[in-house]
């Protein structure tokens, strides 16, 4: 019977509590990003500054039309970007499934296992990335073993490449899917399985039906928040992915270092941007207008 | 629910394996004497007190702290504050900015970095503002922290039964007493977790500080960044293991405080 | 605090509250006397929370007005008004003791330490909580909660205290403990009690008065007694207890008694408590309650008002026996002390009688 009760009374009081950040977040969020989307309309003077003609020659480029006809470049590094995001959202859950249910089933120590999953993301991801670089160097144990087992040439190092890239990323992005994950598992009304299992139903029938459809919220806002940051991610294949494997982070960075084309950069991430508002939104369409629980 | 079977148990061991293996590489090779590659040549303590002697690291690791507090304090300001606004007062287009409260904690970082870089270039060209430094990484760290606290603070408040507030003001509480005596003390745990993440996102990030600094405003991370773009060195380890050690000391401080909090409930 | 009949504690005229598209309250007028137990009933969502936390200054009237002890109190923030509330959750603070949860109200009022310290005591050992005082809330039972949050609105000495489903928490026990300690607490301070409860026998026992509310009305405002005796409306007479509702129409209309066509046979009926216009032909509902129906083996000669029936149902019950009566295509239920029973009551199936004695027949407004 009680309603909560908003003070609407107002004035000038949620101004001052609010406004603040509000005020911040404009002039140091929201601004910043119109000037990009704005940029990205400009053209690149010969010395590398913004300059008329207003154009969409930008994103012309970024869909293929480059200066010399068609160019797959950017479309590519589009598509590959999406790649990643979706490919490490995969194995991520892949291998968050057997963690959320190992943790789930555990007894008393199960808030100490889910912390020790949420302990590497409180340690600096760039450390934890270049330890890759070690880990696959060519005279360490694990180059070697898997040298033996026919990947990679003898004698190099198993980076840069799609293989430590994916095991960089996933190891990066793997607590993001787990603590989502584990959530839904460990509210999962097991009361359906056994009537499935009490009705015949197979293994496999009986998480298809009656385990898969109560992990789905969980899943869904792991994929979430995973599949948003890794598509956008720079770092991981800066480091762990060379130039074969370069994604949209890594085209924005150049734009902005080597080549000085900051209204080409600023379209890239505009397209970026938008990437990530459209899986915002339609996740909140999926999930009945509801925000991502993320505390 | 009964216990996790073998091949569970064994799965899940290998895959926090994974999760570690790298943080163990980096701690194990901090003591490497080797200074190039990765061949163990022998046991050593030398990188640390190399470490001591580099006055790059020193100085980084000052700025980082420096940065990490300054911006950890704003941004815990500001955002319990815009949490609790958001929650409890009602102001217009407060629905739209509730909806777009999430973009920052999902945008990719480096269109965070460059479109703070273009701001900041557009309002230096023109007005002679923001000279990259410590002081526009401070405000770029703030902008990305005040969403994460906000949304922690909103999370609380939502656990918190609105009777509780309404009681206070029942006993005789002005709307600033309750907020002091009631709110804020039940509502705390959730700053203090709020900070520390907001701490650790700083001390985490890399690619906004690269964007945003200037000379002479380098942080660890970047530190780290150009050694291991030129090459590692050893050093980079022992810094790095450090860090992890700084890291995981706050995590075990927060859990345990944690803890204790949830035992008094 | 004075317990004169005269002063009235809260005075509300045509209180309007809409939530949205939803009305709470639809125009509620009501006079509270100081000193009394005052207990508003009703359903869930019938708006007597609503009222409460508009006396409370917890929620704001769209219409309408409101006095607390003579004075226009619409406009005085909560925080200013001489009322303190015991919540339904009881919301004591969580991260406060037992003591300093009772202390708060003083300490905003800025009382010197000794006094509160003072007053604290008395306020526990009032509730009989005295050895309470350094424990938190999360380790105390419910009803030491109850008491804490008692203690923690009195000791403010309000003029008025208000009581959201005060027992609602506890088990059926310690609610009947409960109900007599709070009404001799009442009557011992002499404080107007404003209880929200939906709960008819808590209603009936603790209060002076009761206020039934439907739909953001007040459909009876009287003594439990009356209430239940004397229920004015359909809903009044069925909320508060069990009773059979009897329809029919006005065959003959004398100076205090009426003559009814009923599915039952006709029947003769008092005519006074009612507020209605009587009109020859007019339909009218009486309320009987099934305690007040006698049961006979056998019809006595020319007796009036007793129909024939069949039992349908027995249930026993303990201290009665339930029963449930058909007469052609209608039913009737009766209640009979056990103990009252001569022959060891009906059987299913036999053939009796039931007398409907005229002043058992209540007479509805609708």
């Amino acid at each position: 019977m009680t309603k909560p009760q908003k003070n609407s009374a107002a004035g000038w009081r949620p101004l001052l509590i609010s406004g603040p950040a509000v005020l911040w977040l404009t002039v140091f969020f929201f601004l910043p990003l119109a000037t990009i989307v704005g940029i990205s309309f400009f053209s690149r003077s010969d010395y590398g500054e913004i300059t008329r003609p207003l154009t969409f020659e930008n994103y012309q480029r970024l869909v293929g039309f480059g200066f010399l006809g068609f160019d797959l470049l950017y479309p590519g590094i589009l598509l590959r970007s999406l790649a990643l995001g979706a490919g490490t959202a995969a194995l991520c859950l892949l291998a968050a499934l057997p963690l959320a249910f190992f943790i789930a089933r555990l007894g008393r120590c199960k808030n100490i296992a889910l912390t020790l999953v949420v302990i590497p993301f409180w340690t600096n991801l760039l450390i934890r990335t270049y330890a890759w670089q070690i880990i696959l160097s060519p005279e360490s144990p694990v180059t070697r073993a898997l040298h033996w087992l026919d990947v990679g040439a003898a004698g190099e190092a198993l980076y840069p490449g799609w293989l430590a890239l994916s095991l960089g990323m996933v190891c990066d992005y793997l607590p993001f899917m787990v603590l989502p994950l584990y959530a839904s598992v460990e509210k999962i009304d097991w009361s359906l399985a056994e009537a499935a299992m009490d009705l015949g139903a197979g293994r496999f029938q009986v998480f298809r039906h009656a385990v898969w459809p109560q992990i789905l919220p969980g899943a869904l806002a792991g994929i979430i928040l995973v599949l948003l940051p890794a598509t956008g991610q720079f770092v991981i294949p800066d480091l762990l992915g060379g130039a074969k494997t370069a994604m949209l982070g890594n085209a924005v960075q150049q734009q902005f270092t080597q080549n000085r084309d900051w209204p080409f950069g600023s379209a890239i991430s505009v397209v970026a941007l938008a990437l990530v508002l459209f899986g915002l939104w339609l996740y909140r369409r999926k999930n009945g207008g509801k925000e991502i629980e993320l505390a | 629910m009964k216990p996790p079977g073998k091949l569970l148990r064994g799965t899940a061991l290998l895959l926090y394996f994974f999760l570690y293996a790298p943080i163990i590489v980096v701690v194990i090779f901090s003591f490497n004497a080797a200074r190039y590659g990765v061949g163990w040549t022998g046991f050593t303590t030398k990188w640390y007190a190399a470490l001591a002697d580099n006055p790059l690291a020193l100085t980084a690791a000052k700025n980082t702290l420096v940065l990490a507090a300054t911006s950890t304090l704003i941004a815990t300001a500001l955002g319990t504050m815009l949490g609790y606004g958001l929650k409890r007062f009602y102001f217009p287009g407060q629905k739209f900015f509730q909806s777009v409260l999430h973009i920052p904690v999902f945008i990719p970082d480096i269109v965070m970095a460059i479109a703070l870089l273009m701001f900041y270039e557009l309002a230096h060209h023109w007005l002679g503002w923001f000279e990259l430094g410590l002081t526009t990484m401070i405000l770029a760290h703030v902008t990305f922290q005040i969403p994460f606290v906000a949304i922690i603070i909103q999370a609380r408040l939502a656990g918190l039964d609105p009777a509780l507030e309404e009681a206070a003001r029942d006993l005789g509480a002005n709307e600033w007493q309750t907020f002091r005596r009631i709110t804020l003390p039940l509502i705390f745990p959730g700053i203090l977790a709020g900070a520390m993440l907001a701490f650790t996102l700083s001390l985490d990030d890399f690619v906004v500080s690269f964007f945003t600094s200037g000379p002479g405003s380098q942080t660890l991370p970047i530190l780290i960044y150009s050694s291991v773009k030129r090459g590692l060195t050893p050093d980079i380890n022992a810094l790095a293991t450090l860090m992890i050690l700084a890291s995981l000391a706050a995590t075990l401080a927060l859990t345990l405080l944690q803890r204790k909090k949830a035992v008094h409930k | 605090m004075s317990a004169s009949q005269n002063l009235l504690a809260v005075e509300i005229k045509e209180a309007k509250r809409n939530f949205g598209n939803v009305t709470a309250l639809a125009g509620v007028s009501l006079e509270i006397r100081a000193g009394e137990f005052f207990s508003l009933l009703g359903p869930s969502g019938c708006g007597k929370t609503t009222l409460l936390r508009i006396i409370a200054g917890l929620d704001a009237l769209n219409g309408g007005t409101l006095k607390i002890g003579g004075v226009a109190a619409a406009e005085i923030p909560a925080h200013q008004r001489p009322v303190n509330t015991v919540f339904q959750s009881y919301a004591l603070f969580p991260h406060l003791t037992v003591g300093d949860n009772i202390a708060f109200g003083l300490r905003m009022k800025k009382i010197a330490p000794a006094q509160i310290k003072e007053r604290v005591a008395q306020a526990m050992s009032l509730v009989k909580i005295s050895d309470l005082a350094a424990r938190f809330p999360g380790e105390i039972s419910g009803g030491q909660k109850q008491r804490v949050a008692l203690a923690r609105a009195l000791i403010n000495e309000p003029q008025v205290l208000l009581l959201d489903e005060p027992l609602g928490a506890l088990d059926l026990k310690l609610r009947k403990e409960l109900q007599v300690e709070l009404l001799q607490l009442q009557r011992r301070l002499g404080t107007t009690f404003i209880c929200v409860t939906h709960d008819q026998e808590e209603a009936l026992v603790m209060s002076h008065r009761v206020a039934v509310m439907n739909a953001g009305r007040i459909e009876q405002l009287d003594s439990p007694k009356n209430l239940y005796e004397h229920p004015r409306t359909r809903f009044v007479a069925q909320f508060l207890g069990s009773c059979n509702l009897i329809a029919g129409n006005v065959t003959a209309i004398n100076a205090d008694a009426l003559v009814v066509a009923t599915p039952f046979g006709v029947l003769g009926a008092g005519r006074r408590n009612s507020s209605r216009p009587l009109t020859m032909g007019g339909a009218v509902t009486f309320a009987v309650r099934p305690e007040k129906l006698t049961l006979l083996a056998a019809r006595l000669a020319d007796q009036p008002n007793v129909i024939p029936v069949r039992v349908e149902d027995v249930i026993y019950n303990g201290a009665e026996t339930q029963y449930r009566l058909r007469c052609g295509d209608h039913t009737l239920s009766a209640v009979v002390l056990n103990a009252s029973h001569t022959n060891g009551g009906f059987k299913p199936g036999e053939e009796i009688f039931a007398h409907l004695a005229a002043e058992a027949l209540v007479l509805l407004d609708d």
